[in-house]
């Protein structure tokens, strides 16, 4: 184990350390503050009934199909638009307007649209994330240095060859960068949705109706299920973005 | 008129010949257009290297792009030597190598990128690329990013780019204008080395007057724009290869009042 390992288990135990007490001093409400060992008694009953897998499993499911769905209509949908100078200045207020209503506003269309089961949130997932997509790929496209394309000029390339090795190569930075920020903003609608269109599946739909049946202990359980899973998309994301964009900030 | 000619020319003709080429930008608002090149004439022979120097500004990089065909001038006649094959065969170095390399691409296969485009696959390109560098006794870490590599490296491989294809002409903007004193004293003789090898001719764009008098047999000094040739000096060898201090102080102090004259 790495010091740095070694420093950071020991937050982690600091943190739990100082949960532990601060619960059995009783100083704070237990609605408000949850217990370590209820907490783990929660997890060990959910994991036990199936449940826990059941949620986790819907809300992942979610966010990858929504995730995936606006990644590629997004990228492709920011091509296109990239594609023309013209078109990109036609659409740019549009887009800029589509970016500024909050998301939550449309779960009612939505639901309208798909009714209460996975489709509404997919939808808002794609909707949201496709959105940074879009505005990211354009931004890589129109961005490729001058000088680059002149090299792939020089050598004769025809458009659909220059577009190939060098515009989407090149794009490929900030696209990875809408996708760091656009699978973020999936865990965060994917939660959202669930608790708003609420099947009482998903990790969203449990810590709400968690919330509202008192239930502390599950409503911190959600909370760092949530977590966990957003910080595991993340990091899936951000891996895959050094592997591929290798030579970001370098 | 305006155009490229590959119309055969005699074999004493000039590698490459502009005449009265003229170019001008758009301005902002709805002034008239910026007249960059104003009927600027001038011929290389082959095998020479010729610097190009004038005041900021004054269209020398405008005009590298007209003879690289990535420009169009507004009239003007761009005329290269015919070498039995069709079109241009001109190679481009850019002063910001960060920008001009491909980082995503290994030094190996951004030096024999140009040959793909020509139909080659990428391990034949690969290999060309590799004999290119031994050929000219350069050595450089083929298998690496090119960020991994100094910049004096980054620029040498672009410069090798730039030669895969076998241009007749080089045209060198300013290589080694993102790069530290040191590292310009040390490329000078890799460039020369290069030269000398492959019989490349040279037009190289420079500020540094230094580097036209250490590089190249001939100077042309471009007047501010519309830019015409001001000056054109030849530079014997013994002032380039600093043979003759005397020399080439006084063909320092003629180009400078060359560029600094009205």
């Amino acid at each position: 184990m790495s010091s740095r390992e070694f420093d950071r288990l020991g937050l982690l135990a600091l943190v739990l350390v100082l949960w532990t007490v601060l619960s059995k001093l009783s100083l704070v409400s237990p609605l408000f503050l949850a217990s370590p060992g209820g907490v783990v008694n929660a997890f060990l009953d959910d994991l036990q009934s199936g449940r826990l897998g059941r949620d986790l499993a819907a809300t992942a499911l979610r966010i990858i199909a929504g995730f995936g769905l606006g990644a590629l209509l997004g990228v492709a949908l920011g091509a296109t638009v990239a594609s023309s100078k013209r078109l990109s200045t036609a659409a740019a207020p549009f887009v800029d307007f589509a970016r500024s209503v909050p998301v939550t506003a449309l779960l009612p269309l939505f639901l309208l649209m798909f009714g209460i089961g996975s489709s509404a949130k997919v939808a808002a997932i794609a909707w949201s994330s496709g959105l940074v997509m879009m505005i990211n790929t354009i931004l890589g496209f129109e961005n490729v240095p001058p000088a680059r394309l002149n090299v792939g000029r020089l050598f004769g390339l025809s458009r659909p060859a220059l577009v190939r090795q060098i515009v989407l190569p090149d794009a490929a930075a900030q696209v990875f960068v809408g996708l760091r920020t656009a699978v973020s903003l999936a865990v965060v609608v994917g939660i959202v949705s669930e608790m708003l269109l609420s099947t009482g599946d998903g990790i969203g739909g449990r810590l709400y109706d968690a919330s509202v049946l008192y239930d502390t202990d599950r409503v911190y359980l959600g909370i760092i299920l949530a977590g966990t899973l957003g910080y595991l998309f993340n990091l899936t994301v951000a891996v895959a973005d050094r592997r591929v964009v290798h030579w970001r900030g370098r | 008129m305006s155009g490229v000619s590959s119309s055969p020319m005699p074999s004493s003709a000039p590698e490459l010949r502009v005449d009265e080429l003229r170019a001008s930008y758009p301005q902002t608002g709805l002034g008239p257009r910026l007249e960059v090149l104003g009927g600027l004439s001038l011929s290389l022979s082959t095998g020479t290297f010729v610097a190009l120097v004038g005041p900021n500004g004054c269209g020398k990089t405008t005009l590298l792009l007209c003879i690289a065909g990535l420009l169009r001038p507004d009239s003007g006649v761009i005329e290269f030597r015919s070498n039995g094959k069709s079109g241009r065969n001109v190679g481009l170095v850019f002063q910001n190598y960060r920008e001009s390399l491909f980082p995503w691409l290994t030094v190996r296969d951004n030096i024999g990128f140009g040959l793909r485009g020509q139909g080659l696959s990428a391990g034949e390109a690969g290999s060309r690329a590799g004999r290119l560098c031994e050929e000219l006794g350069i050595s450089l870490p083929l298998t690496r990013y090119p960020y991994e590599l100094s910049g004096g490296q980054q620029q040498l491989a672009s410069i090798l780019r730039a030669l895969i294809t076998e241009p007749r002409i080089l045209l060198l903007d300013e290589p080694f204008g993102s790069l530290d004193a040191i590292t310009r004293e040390e490329l000078r003789p890799e460039l020369l080395k290069i030269w000398r090898l492959t019989g490349t001719t040279c037009l190289l764009v420079t500020h540094d007057v230094d580097d036209a008098l250490s590089l190249s047999d001939r100077i042309i000094v471009l007047s501010r724009k519309p830019s015409v040739v001001a000056m054109d000096v030849d530079v014997p060898p013994p002032v380039r290869d600093h043979a003759d201090p005397q020399a080439r102080w006084e063909l320092r102090l003629r180009v400078h009042d060359g560029l600094v004259a009205k």
